[in-house]
Parts: structure tokens; C-alpha cells; sequence
């Protein structure tokens, strides 16, 4: 693989991160009363919008895997409704696996739900872009030496990096420390956050640091 | 110098006392916000009555036995009662209900059991209430309320103890900001004010009456105790007796006094000895409204009591600093009785009378600290032995783990090479010889040196055994890890995804328990660890029934040597491990073949199920400390109006055992268990629990 792949992967990934960074300080700007801990939902909204779109802008921009297929106009929207039905299925599995962890059912539901739905945006979003609503791909791109490209190699890591924060997240929890930021659900999605920044950098690094090792499989 | 002529106990000073202790009062409850909100009647007490108001400083653990144990004997008692607080035997120190009873006096008590375990035959009339459920905080406290009318109009008692256990309780339920603590204290307050008037109207000229209120311990900010936080140690003492002079002048903060004063304050008021593992000072105010040749005469009687105890711990106790000073007042003291005695009564005698109550005083304040730091110290030699037995069984199994887990499940401890080899005897010598050197060394008390010589020669001989089988398992290991490995391609001792999980998971879970609130919260760590492991099974077995089809033939045979090794495996593992392992075999289009479509679903959904168990039992029963409170299922289905949806689930859980278990039973077995099962149902229905069908809307059947 090319340096320059690696180049333009850290370029996206800093984007990114810039990005996030940007939706904790910008709002504070037009609207009231803004921050982090004390508005959170409008922070969960506004980060995960955010990250949306910049990741859907980018891959279009982009086009790592070149699918040089000419589709038709129909084609091309049933693969987007499929891959908003596939989000929109993914929050919901988010939302039921973090209900299983024992969040509240009845009360706090909108607070699970845009936790649920910044998870998906990390994790879900990103492999709708790059590999498309194609379970297959996804279950091959996740298994042991799976990865075709680096920007799969990337997914993994961030993917990972993403779910991990936001279970690390879940440790304070229980402390009776009082702070603001343990309230549900600040800690777990200030935990994902971090992970998926944490990801971004951490991947152009570790695969230019294993570079000589990966070798991978030509399509 | 010469010593007075009173050889005598000193008489009493008061004639009926009542102790009121209420369990976890804290300070501020009576002093603080709280206090004068809820407590009216103590407050104009403390505040303006004869009373004498002092903050008490229990040391930890602050937990009842301990606590009570601390305030009738005056010493200080350690963490290891903690450990039998639970079945607490009789009080065997001396103590002062045992004095008490000794002298005569007739001792009535009511509330917490604890009391008539401590001192089983020493009240002439109890009732003892169980302190267990931490859920009632009202009858606890009535059925020591319900005698109490009937006692205060009794003249045949000397010493009156109460032990209301309401407050505690509310504490561990719902914390010490919540609105119950209000009126409990508001009951408290009038059940001390009924006390008090009928204290004074059945007081005679000759001796007062004396009304002791306090708490054994106090309460965290989160309603527990146990601990040496400030609002867990500090309680209220309080004195009221009409013996006192009427408090005037501007409000003052209480002093702050060890709550181990109280033993030996109470016995020279009761006219008792002073109890002798006491470690406290007599608290002067109260005993101080007589003569100054009686209150010289008390906190002598208080010195030589601590300086006796301290001769008895400490073999240099001559050069104790509290001892020296203890000898000087003692001196001095003899100085102003040969001056008193020669009848004179000017105001020289008076002030020199007051230093020497100062210089007594000061030397109790220090013969008291040097006393309590003594307790502190712990028998390093035994507990050394007992963490040694400990390590060394703990490293033996660990070693021996791997083998007992693997396919081959054997455990072998190799014992019989040790026991002949040069080591062991070596060793037992070395200990032997240690053990000697340690226990005719040691000046203080020491278990293990106690015990008889041959116990001990035991023990030496067990821990060098499990020394030498330590040792030789670890030369076992490294003879195995050096042979050529067999198989180089079937590994079966290699790690998966699920046992690091497994393996971090319980050292997370251990070092977790280095923090309390992980302590309190426990059960939130294990459904968060359940539940990991769950979901990566889960992905696990996805992942395996979902794979590509494609796999090289090389991959093929590896995987098909996994799986017949891990075909004999599967019994020990509750997965369903041959449908994945077989979906893995080269053959794409076949792997339907192998296994039944429904039990690879039936696998799949396994572990989702078990996450919805624990989702339902989270919710079941709140437990823990900060959300105990929190209504949880198990309240919604135990109140009355829910009964019959209680009845529905009881009826149909017995049912569902029934049909799990009678595929295996004979018709005889099947019979006596659906009779037992109906039996569970009836003896619920028979005291109320649950109610049988026809019965619905009925009344409630009578206990």
C-alpha cells in the first residue's frame, strides 16, 4: 500500500476528530446556555449529526473502494433506504443491548435513545459508508485478518476503539462520587466519544507502524 | 504522703437510673438543624435545663455489639467482634451490669436482643426485639414503647435500659436526609420527655434521679455505619438529672468526650467499682456536684483503676508519663486531705483543692490515651503464620488449576516425594527453631505461642509440606513446558477471546473490590461482566454460524482436528459448540447437513435469553445502597393489591417445574412431587402470600 493512502486516511480521520471537537465548543456560540454536561441531549443531537454527515461527505468525496458499477437511479435508492433501514435497525439494537445492561426502561428513554443512536453513528454509519448494507462484507471485514484495505483496517479499529470507550464508560457508574458528568448517559457517551477519537488516531498510526507486516489480499 | 481514711466503695450518688440509647444518633440529630426542629423537649433541656450535653467519640468499628460493649465495660473492643456480631455470646469482661447485678440492683431492659445475648442472666426483666429486619422501623421501636408506661409507675427497679432501633433502621433504608428521620425523632423526643416527668415526679429528697441518653453509634451520609467517618463516630451524651444546677449563661458547643467515659461515669454514680479493662475517664460534671474531698476522692478511685491496668499491660509502666503525673496529683492530694483534716477550711484549701483536681485530671487524660493506644496492637507473629497457610494453599491450587480444568481433569497434589525428601525436614527444623526464638522473645501476648508445643510442631510440619508439594509442582510445570510439544497444530491450551474475557473479567472483579462503593454496588458488577460475557458469545456464535463458506482445504483440516478435540469438550462447556464447529467444515452447500437449522437458532438465542433474565432479575430486586430505594418489582408484586397477579406467577412457576422435571420421573415421583408442589401453594395461600383462585376479591385469610 501506498504511503499516500496512509496519508490521506490520517487526513480524514483528523477531520473527523476536528469535527467533534468542534460541535463541543461551536454551539456554545448560537445557542443559550450550551455545554457539554449540562445540555446533553442537544450535544448527543448535534455531535452525532455532525459526525454523520461529514463521514457520509467524505466517503462520497473520497470513494476508497471504487465501485465502478453504473447503477441505475433505482438501484441507488434502495440502497439508501436499505442503509437508513440498517441504521435505524442498529439503533434500535443499541438501545435493547444498553436496556439489557440494565439502563432504565420506562424512564429515560430519550437519553438511552441518543446514546444509542451516537453508538450507531461511530460504529454503524461508518460501515454503511464504506462497505454498503452488505452483512456479509461487514462479518467478513470483522473477523480475524479480514481487512482488504486500510481504510477496512481503519473501520476495525475505530469500530472497536468506539464500543470499548463506551463500555469503560459504564465504570463510574456506581461510584457515589456526585459529580455532574456520572447523571446517565454522560459518562458512557463521553467514554464512546473519546474511544472513537481515540480510534481515528490511534489507526493511521498503528498501520503505518505494522506496515511491512499487512499484507493484503488484492480484490 | 498519707491516703484517706474511706476504704470504702463510695455511696451512690443517684438512685434510679434510665439509659436511653438510641441506635444511630448521630450528634447533629440532637445538637444540629434537626435537633431543634424535631427534638423540642430535648433541645430546652440541653439548652436551658439541669442537664449536662456532651458529644461522645465511639471508636471504630461503629457497629452495635461492639459499641454496646464499649460503653458497658469502658475498653475498647476490636475489628475481629465484628466478625461474631452476628452471634454474640455472653459478655465474659467485667462490665458494668455484671457489678450492677453483683450490688443488688434490679435491672429492667427493653429493645435489641443483642443486650440479653451480651448479658444473658443479669436483667430481672427483658423483652428483646430482633434487630434483623432493616425494613421495619416501627414496631422495633413500639414494643419497647408499649412497656415502658408500666415500668415508670413500678418502683422495683434500679436501672432502667432502653434501645430503640427505629432510627437505624431508617437510616439503612432511606438514608439520613429522607422524611422519616423527622418524626422519629419526634417520637423519640416524647418518649424522653414522658421518661423525664416521670422521673421527677417519683423523685425522692434523699437521692435524685439520673436520665443518660445517647447513641452507640452515628450515621454516614448514606445511612450506613461501620466506618470512622465524622458523622458515623460522633453521638450525643446527655445527662439530666435534678441533681445538676440549671444551665445559664450563653449557648456553648458541647464538649467532646470518648464514649468509653460512660462505664466508669456510670459506676461511681451507681456506687459500683469501676469496671477493670475500663479506659475512661469519669466525666466530672456529673459525679462533680458534691464536696471537694468527694470529687478528689472519685477521680482518684478513676486514677489508681488506670494506673492498676496499666501495671497489668505495660512491664515499664513506671516510666509511663501518665503514671508519673498520676503519682504526683496522688501525692499532693495526700497533702491537701492532711491539710483538710486539720480543719482548715479557708480559701487556700479550696484552690489548692482545684489544682488538685487539675493535675488528677490531666494525668487520667493521659494514663487514658497511653491505655488505648496499647489496644492497637496487633499479634504480628500469629497472623504472619496465618497468612503463610494461606498464601501457600492458594498457590498450590493455582498451580494445579490448568490440569484440573483441562480435558484430562485431574487435580494431583504431589505429596508423597516431599514428605522424604532433605527439604521438608530442613525446613521444619529452620521454623521449629524460629518459633522458638519468637515466642521466648515475645513480650506481649501471642496466640499461636500459646498454644501447646505439639500444635504447634504440627503446623510447622504442614507448612513445610505445602512448601516442598509448591515447589515440586513448579518443577513439574517446567519439566513439561521444556518436552516437544506432541502436536504442534492442536493446541488445546490456547487462549481464546473468552477465557481473556473470563480471566480479566475476575481480576477486574477482584480489584474492584478495592473501592467501597464498588464493594456496596457488587451486584452491579457482576450483571455488567454477565452481560459482556453474553454478547461476545453471542458474536462468537454469529460470527461462527455466519462465516463466508469459502475456506482453504489447509484450514479445513486444522479446523476439523479442532473440532473433534473440542468435540470431547463439549460436555464440559454449555455451548453448543459441534453446530458451529461443523458449519466450518469445507463443504459450503452441505453444512445444513450437519446440523439442524432449529438448534443453530435454538444457540443463537441462547444467550439473548440469559440477557433477558438478568434484566428482569435486576429489576426484580433493587439491592445495594444507592438505589436500594428505588421501587423495583418485587415491591409491586409483594404489596397487597398485586395478589393475584402474585398467586398467577407463583401458580404458574410451580407448574413450569412440574412439566421441566416429570420427563425423568416415574409415575410415583411424578405424583408425590405435583402433591408437594400443590403443598408449597397452599401453605403461601394458608398464611396469606397468595390467594387460590376461588378466593379472589375474598377476605384475607387469618394468619
Amino acid at each position: 500500500m501506498k504511503e499516500v493512502e496512509i496519508r490521506r486516511l490520517l487526513a480524514a480521520n483528523l477531520l473527523c476528530a476536528l469535527a467533534i471537537i468542534l460541535t463541543a465548543v461551536v454551539p456554545a456560540f448560537f445557542l443559550d446556555g450550551f455545554t457539554v454536561l449540562g445540555t446533553h441531549l442537544t450535544w448527543l443531537c448535534v455531535c452525532s449529526g455532525c459526525v454523520g454527515t461529514l463521514n457520509v461527505i467524505l466517503h462520497l468525496v473520497l470513494k476508497p473502494n471504487q465501485s465502478s458499477k453504473r447503477s441505475s437511479f433505482a438501484h441507488k435508492m434502495s440502497r439508501f433506504l436499505k442503509c437508513c433501514i440498517y441504521f435505524f435497525m442498529s439503533c434500535i439494537l443499541f438501545h435493547a443491548i444498553i436496556v439489557l445492561y440494565g439502563a432504565p426502561l420506562i424512564e429515560s428513554v430519550t437519553e438511552t435513545f441518543l446514546f444509542a443512536v451516537l453508538l450507531s453513528t461511530f460504529t454503524t454509519l461508518q460501515c454503511l459508508c464504506m462497505l454498503g448494507p452488505n452483512i456479509q462484507a461487514w462479518i467478513r471485514v470483522f473477523s480475524k485478518n479480514g481487512a482488504m484495505s486500510i481504510w477496512e483496517s481503519s473501520l476495525q479499529i475505530t469500530t472497536v476503539c468506539s464500543i470499548l470507550g463506551a463500555w469503560f464508560g459504564a465504570f463510574p457508574i456506581p461510584l457515589d462520587w456526585d459529580r455532574p458528568w456520572q447523571v446517565w448517559p454522560i459518562s458512557c457517551s463521553l467514554g464512546a466519544t473519546f474511544g472513537y477519537m481515540a480510534g481515528l488516531i490511534i489507526a493511521p498510526l498503528w498501520i503505518h507502524w505494522n506496515r511491512k507486516q499487512r499484507t493484503y489480499k488484492s480484490r | 504522703g498519707m491516703v484517706s481514711n474511706w476504704t470504702k466503695i463510695p455511696p451512690p450518688l443517684f438512685k434510679k437510673v434510665v439509659i436511653v440509647l438510641i441506635d444511630a444518633l448521630r450528634d447533629d440529630f440532637v445538637f444540629g438543624s434537626k435537633g431543634k426542629q424535631f427534638m423540642p423537649y430535648t433541645t430546652q433541656v440541653v439548652e436551658k435545663g439541669t442537664s449536662y450535653s456532651f458529644i461522645a467519640e465511639a471508636k471504630p468499628p461503629t457497629v452495635t455489639m461492639p459499641r454496646i460493649k464499649a460503653l458497658m465495660t469502658g475498653s475498647i473492643p476490636g475489628f475481629i467482634d465484628v466478625v461474631v456480631n452476628l452471634n454474640s455470646p455472653a459478655l465474659l469482661d467485667d462490665n458494668l451490669i455484671w457489678q450492677a447485678k453483683t450490688a443488688g440492683k434490679r435491672i429492667i431492659f427493653y429493645g435489641d436482643d443483642t443486650w440479653v445475648k451480651l448479658f444473658p442472666k443479669h436483667f430481672v426483666e427483658y423483652d428483646g426485639t430482633t434487630s434483623f429486619f432493616v425494613s421495619d422501623f416501627t414496631e422495633v421501636d413500639d414494643n419497647v414503647t408499649r412497656h415502658l408506661d408500666r415500668v415508670l409507675k413500678r418502683e422495683d427497679w434500679d436501672l432502667l435500659i432502653l434501645h430503640y432501633l427505629g432510627l437505624d433502621h431508617i437510616g439503612h433504608m432511606t438514608g439520613p436526609n429522607s422524611p422519616l428521620v423527622g418524626p422519629k425523632l419526634r417520637e423519640m423526643d416524647n418518649i424522653l420527655k414522658k421518661i423525664h416527668i416521670s422521673l421527677l415526679s417519683k423523685e425522692e429528697a434523699s437521692l435524685p434521679n439520673l436520665l443518660v441518653v445517647c447513641g452507640d453509634h452515628g450515621m454516614s451520609e448514606t445511612g450506613s455505619h461501620g466506618g470512622s467517618s465524622e458523622g458515623e463516630v460522633h453521638t450525643p451524651l446527655l445527662f439530666i438529672s435534678s441533681a445538676f444546677e440549671k444551665r445559664s449563661g450563653p449557648l456553648t458547643q458541647p464538649e467532646h468526650v470518648q464514649q468509653t467515659d460512660l462505664a466508669s461515669t456510670l459506676a461511681v454514680g451507681l456506687g459500683l467499682p469501676i469496671s477493670r479493662n475500663s479506659v475512661g475517664n469519669i466525666i466530672l460534671p456529673v459525679v462533680g456536684g458534691k464536696t471537694m474531698r468527694e470529687q478528689l476522692r472519685f477521680v482518684h478511685l478513676n486514677g489508681f483503676q488506670l494506673s492498676r491496668l496499666l501495671q497489668e499491660n505495660t512491664p515499664a509502666y513506671e516510666k509511663d508519663p501518665g503514671y508519673e503525673h498520676f503519682k504526683i496529683a496522688e501525692k499532693s492530694h495526700g497533702n491537701w486531705i492532711k491539710l483538710y483534716l486539720e480543719g482548715n477550711n479557708s480559701e487556700i484549701l479550696l484552690n489548692l483543692g482545684k489544682k488538685v483536681l487539675k493535675q488528677y485530671l490531666e494525668a487520667l487524660k493521659t494514663l487514658s490515651s497511653s491505655l488505648s493506644k496499647q489496644v492497637a496492637q496487633y499479634d504480628m507473629y500469629s497472623m504472619m503464620v496465618g497468612t503463610v497457610i494461606i498464601m501457600e494453599v492458594l498457590l498450590l491450587l493455582l498451580l494445579s488449576v490448568p490440569k484440573a480444568l483441562s480435558k484430562r481433569a485431574e487435580f494431583e497434589v504431589p505429596l508423597s516425594p516431599p514428605l522424604f525428601s532433605l527439604l521438608f525436614y530442613l525446613m521444619c527444623l529452620m521454623l521449629c527453631a524460629v518459633h522458638v526464638i519468637v515466642c521466648t522473645s515475645a513480650e506481649s501476648l501471642c496466640y499461636f505461642c500459646s498454644m501447646s508445643w505439639l500444635t504447634a510442631v504440627g503446623v510447622m510440619m504442614l507448612i513445610s509440606a505445602l512448601m516442598c508439594g509448591i515447589l515440586s509442582a513448579i518443577a513439574k510445570i517446567f519439566e513439561n513446558s521444556r518436552l516437544p510439544l506432541k502436536n504442534p497444530v492442536v493446541s488445546s491450551s490456547s487462549w481464546s477471546e473468552i477465557d481473556v474475557l473470563i480471566l480479566a473479567g475476575t481480576i477486574g472483579h477482584v480489584l474492584s473490590l478495592g473501592a467501597s462503593s464498588f464493594i456496596e454496588e457488587e451486584h452491579q458488577t457482576w450483571y455488567f461482566l454477565i452481560n459482556t460475557l453474553c454478547l461476545v458469545l453471542c458474536q462468537e456464535l454469529c460470527r461462527n454460524n455466519f462465516l463466508l463458506k469459502e475456506c482453504d482445504p489447509q484450514r479445513s483440516i486444522s479446523v476439523k482436528q479442532s473440532f473433534d478435540s473440542i468435540g470431547e469438550t463439549s460436555e464440559s462447556k454449555n455451548i453448543d459448540i459441534p453446530a458451529a464447529g461443523n458449519s466450518k467444515l469445507g463443504k459450503a452447500t452441505s453444512s445444513s447437513e450437519f446440523i439442524k437449522v432449529s438448534d443453530k437458532w435454538i444457540s443463537l438465542a441462547t444467550p439473548w435469553i440469559i440477557l433477558i433474565c438478568c434484566r428482569l432479575l435486576r429489576s426484580l430486586n433493587q439491592t445495594g445502597v444507592q438505589w436500594a430505594h428505588r421501587p423495583d418489582f418485587g415491591h409491586w408484586l409483594t404489596s397487597s393489591e398485586h395478589k393475584s397477579e402474585l398467586s398467577f406467577l407463583a401458580a404458574v412457576s410451580l407448574l413450569m417445574i412440574f412439566f421441566l422435571v416429570q420427563r425423568r420421573c416415574s409415575l410415583v415421583s411424578k405424583i408425590a412431587m405435583a402433591l408437594g408442589l400443590l403443598g408449597v401453594y397452599s401453605y403461601r395461600a394458608a398464611i396469606g402470600n397468595v390467594v387460590f383462585p376461588w378466593q379472589h376479591g375474598g377476605k384475607d385469610i387469618s394468619k
